[in-house]
């Protein structure tokens, strides 16, 4: 069996970033975030041969990482009773940002968010996915993807500026 | 425009990818939340990866040398 070609390598080594930047907004830890990229990266390599060349690389990275993490996160949810209390303690901060406290605003209001709406606020918000793209992402409906984008907004809003900004949330 | 019934999560017909954001929250509170998760997420992606990444990469990338595909053999 042929082994991934240079090319795709070259788009692991360029997708780094941003599959990391997504599994510490996930998980809200730098450690686990990091296993995460390397397992995704790992598998992705080893399962090179059923990405369908010419379809979205990104997005099929996304998706080995989004299915690792829910995996674990169903794992650990079993084995703690709060699979998300760890989220805001051990999360790293962006290094020398301007604006640090608005970030933690944000770091720690995502943090409170449900798993699902979390993923999708960042599919959809931050990593640049349509909600197409989002809903095949995570396995589910489109109309369940702006679902849980628009509440998880809403939500957001709510926890960083005060229920009075948020509007009527549900 | 159809309205999804943000309660309910249904696999109802789905709605035109128009069907944008939420009615629920205020457009410039929904704006500043997505300049606020951009920022945050500009932050991260602009952090250095770290090097045991880097090394994975590295040795993902050598092996594929001493491995070549099919394809870039002509075999």
């Amino acid at each position: 069996m042929s082994g991934p070609t240079r090319e795709f390598t070259r788009q692991l080594i360029e997708s780094a970033p941003s599959l990391r930047a997504f599994a510490i907004s996930l998980t809200g830890n730098v450690e686990r975030a990091d296993d995460l990229v390397q397992e995704t990266l790992m598998r992705a390599w080893a399962n090179s041969t059923s990405f369908a060349v010419g379809t979205n690389l990104k997005a099929w990275l996304f998706t080995i990482l989004r299915n690792a993490f829910t995996s674990q996160f169903r794992k650990r949810r079993r084995e703690v009773e709060d699979a998300d209390g760890d989220y805001a303690a051990t999360l790293v901060s962006p290094a020398e940002q301007e604006d640090k406290a608005a970030l933690d605003d944000m770091r720690d209001a995502l943090g409170k968010l449900p798993a699902e709406q979390r993923e999708a606020v960042l599919l959809v918000g931050a990593s640049g996915f349509s909600y197409e793209e989002a809903a095949e992402i995570c396995g589910c409906a489109i109309g369940t993807i702006k679902s849980r984008v628009n509440r998880g907004r809403a939500k957001l809003a709510e926890l960083i500026y005060g229920p009075d900004w948020s509007g009527e949330v549900g | 425009m159809s309205d999804p019934n943000f309660e309910t999560m249904t696999r109802k017909p789905q709605s035109p990818p128009s069907a944008r954001l939420p009615r629920k929250l205020d457009p410039n509170v929904d704006a500043m939340i997505g300049a606020k998760l951009r920022g945050y997420y500009d932050g991260l992606m602009a952090e250095p990866v770290p090097d045991r990444i880097l090394e994975l990469l590295a040795k993902l990338d050598a092996k594929e040398r001493l491995e070549p595909t099919r394809s870039e053999t002509g075999e």
